[in-house]
């Protein structure tokens, strides 16, 4: 899998670095922001938020807002929860504090790896996500999708097995200016998602939200 | 508040102001009198002077046939003399009184006295000469009756004046009252804020006497909020400036253990590591205590607690893939009033908790009911003997940051205090399988309703 790396403290982005490629990822190290404004298309970025010439979640709202929609995991030292919630609006799949285990990011990076199936697109179960296009395939056949439906489908794909709240999905419907004033928009909009990928796919946990399972 | 104040009472403001008022009011009325007295005493003595001149030239010019006769005149004198009256009399070259009024003396008045007034025993006498000097005639009026007369004035306006004093003071008190109510709305406005609320306080409708205060507590206000904001700021700073290294030195740590192909080296490597884990730890911990302490636990937001635990759960990434951390919820979760990134500490706490001293086998569950999160493990409990003293009131002066599992109850029940919310523990857990007691720390919100 290719890897964009994106941080300035040399020994901590050397080791990440080296310990991904030893798992068998092609790595790119950029210390600064300016070298990752334009990347060639990575599967995955893992993004540093203090950087010197300025904020990591400002390239990644750029990158969002340009269409760039490969995964992309946040490494930072900002560790509270309102933290975590600017960087989950900002468009990152997943959070990781610092000091974070080595191996728990590449726990993290080899789940996105394995439903890597090609850049940009992600196998979950019977469904193949093209990030960059954000088109859903259905044991190979393409599933016409609203943007409603697509952003929720995306929201729970950035952590396939991970419960979303509804608080979260709608929130990210929001961002999208996609919000509805109904109440049980979101239900619907499940059911239609249920109906056009199976049955299966998405799971209702009482109480807590939605799962994307594959 | 008010109350209070009435009852300790040092002193107060509004009762001087009341006495000086009235003692001012009470002096100038005082002096107002004094100068009416002046003046009236001598207008009247003006106004009598000239009426008693004007008596004598009357007198003078009566003509000498108009006299009875002396011994008609001696024979009526009266013995008793009335004191207010206007008495007269004429007297010839020789001294004889010729002709006097009813209660006139029967010698003269004041014998040799030349023109003019004089007072002469008892009597207040005019005197006046007839221009051929033949007669004279001697007007006098009891000395006493001016000083009765006002006497009689100053009295009334005594009197008047201790009539006005009572009506003054309840009306004193009733402007007074009136005008310190003014002061009423900013007392109440600071009184009631809630206790993270340190926005300044309005002063556009206070009168201008309390605006200086209300600036000052404005300023205090700003500085507090200063103070709060930099010990936060420090915080956020020192989190970043702590790990960032950290991070470095335990992913360089990581690398060695993976890389070292030598046993001795790998031990000496997770020795490092572990070191390091435990520095971690101990900078989180700080971190946190300076968090508390800034006080972030007692700002107020809705906070929905299923998303609040989905995010806390996040950092426990291996826990939550091994299923050794599970999220339950039982009923329609209510959204709380509080700080998410306090309550987020406080979550982090209890799961890390439970985690670590359930042991490796225990399954970690976060009940979510209604508005109370339950973090309960099924490991071996603790002795309800010991359960009170899991939470003792922390504060880095007094424990080191290094103790055991109490130091973090003891913040997270710092942090539910400041919510708003209570901490309850039990062992055993009240969902707890035979033979696993288990032990639980609920968060209960309902009070914050």
């Amino acid at each position: 899998m290719h890897l964009l790396l994106l941080e300035d403290d040399p020994d901590l982005g050397q080791a990440v670095a080296e310990h991904l490629r030893a798992q068998g990822h092609a790595v790119q190290w950029c210390r600064l922001l300016a070298e990752a404004a334009t990347p060639p298309p990575p599967d995955l970025a893992l993004l540093d938020l203090h950087l010197p010439d300025g904020d990591g979640l400002g390239l990644l709202r750029q990158w969002r807002a340009s269409g760039r929609h490969w995964p992309v995991i946040v490494l930072t030292a900002m560790d509270q929860v309102s933290d975590r919630i600017r960087g989950l609006q900002a468009g990152a799949d997943d959070y990781l504090v610092k000091p974070f285990d080595l191996d728990e990011l590449a726990a993290r990076v080899a789940a996105v790896a394995r439903r890597m199936v090609a850049p940009h697109r992600l196998a979950i179960g019977a469904l193949d996500l093209d990030l960059e296009r954000g088109t859903v395939q259905r044991d190979g056949q393409a599933q016409d999708l609203t943007s409603m439906e697509w952003t929720v489908l995306a929201c729970l794909a950035r952590r396939p097995g991970r419960i979303y709240s509804r608080g979260e999905i709608e929130e990210r419907l929001h961002e999208r200016g996609l919000a509805d004033a109904s109440s049980n928009s979101l239900e619907v909009i499940v059911s239609r998602l249920r109906k056009k990928l199976g049955a299966g796919c998405i799971s209702t946990h009482r109480g807590l939200g939605y799962r994307l399972d594959g | 508040m008010a109350e209070d104040a009435a009852t300790v009472a040092t002193w107060s403001v509004q009762r001087r102001l009341r006495r000086q008022l009235l003692a001012l009011l009470s002096g100038c009325w005082l002096l107002a009198s004094a100068a009416a007295g002046w003046v009236l005493w001598h207008e009247t003595n003006r106004a009598l002077d000239s009426a008693m001149a004007e008596t004598a030239e009357h007198l003078l010019m009566l003509p000498v046939s108009a006299y009875p006769t002396h011994d008609a005149v001696h024979r009526q004198m009266p013995r008793n003399i009335p004191t207010d009256d206007l008495v007269y009399q004429l007297i010839d070259a020789q001294g004889l009184v010729q002709l006097r009024s009813q209660q006139a003396p029967l010698t003269a008045l004041a014998p040799g006295a030349p023109d003019g007034l004089r007072r002469q025993g008892g009597w207040r006498v005019l005197t006046q000469h007839s221009a051929d000097g033949q007669r004279l005639v001697q007007v006098a009026e009891p000395s006493g009756h001016r000083r009765t007369v006002l006497w009689t004035s100053g009295g009334w306006l005594l009197a008047v004046l201790l009539a006005l004093l009572p009506v003054a003071a309840l009306g004193m008190g009733w402007m007074l009252r009136q005008a310190f109510r003014s002061l009423e709305p900013a007392r109440r406005e600071l009184a009631s804020r809630a206790l993270h609320d340190l926005s300044p306080v309005h002063s556009d409708d206070a009168p201008a006497e309390l605006q200086p205060w209300l600036q000052t507590v404005n300023a205090l206000l700003a500085r507090v909020q200063a103070l709060v904001h930099s010990e936060r700021s420090f915080a956020a700073n020192t989190a970043h400036e702590l790990r960032t290294p950290l991070a470095a030195a335990m992913a360089q740590a990581q690398r060695l253990v993976a890389t070292s192909a030598d046993a001795q080296h790998r031990a000496a490597a997770q020795a490092l590591l572990r070191q390091l884990e435990r520095l971690t730890r101990l900078a989180t911990r700080l971190l946190q205590l300076a968090r508390i302490e800034s006080g972030v636990a007692l700002q107020r937001a809705p906070v929905d607690l299923v998303a609040l635990t989905l995010l806390v759960a996040d950092d426990f990434g291996e826990a939550q893939r091994s299923g050794r951390l599970q999220i339950q919820v039982h009923q329609q979760p209510l959204p709380v009033q509080g700080d998410i990134d306090a309550l987020g500490i406080a979550l982090r706490n209890l799961i890390d908790n439970a985690l670590k001293h359930g042991g490796d086998e225990a399954t970690v569950t976060v009940h979510i009911a209604g508005d109370s999160l339950r973090v309960a493990d099924d490991g071996p409990g603790v002795p309800p003997d010991q359960l009170g003293g899991l939470v003792r009131q922390f504060s880095r002066a007094s424990s080191g940051v290094t103790a055991g599992s109490g130091l973090g109850l003891a913040m997270v029940d710092t942090i539910a205090r400041q919510s708003g919310a209570r901490l309850l523990l039990q062992s055993p857990d009240a969902d707890a399988a035979p033979g696993r007691p288990g032990f639980s720390a609920t968060l209960d919100f309902s009070a914050t309703r």
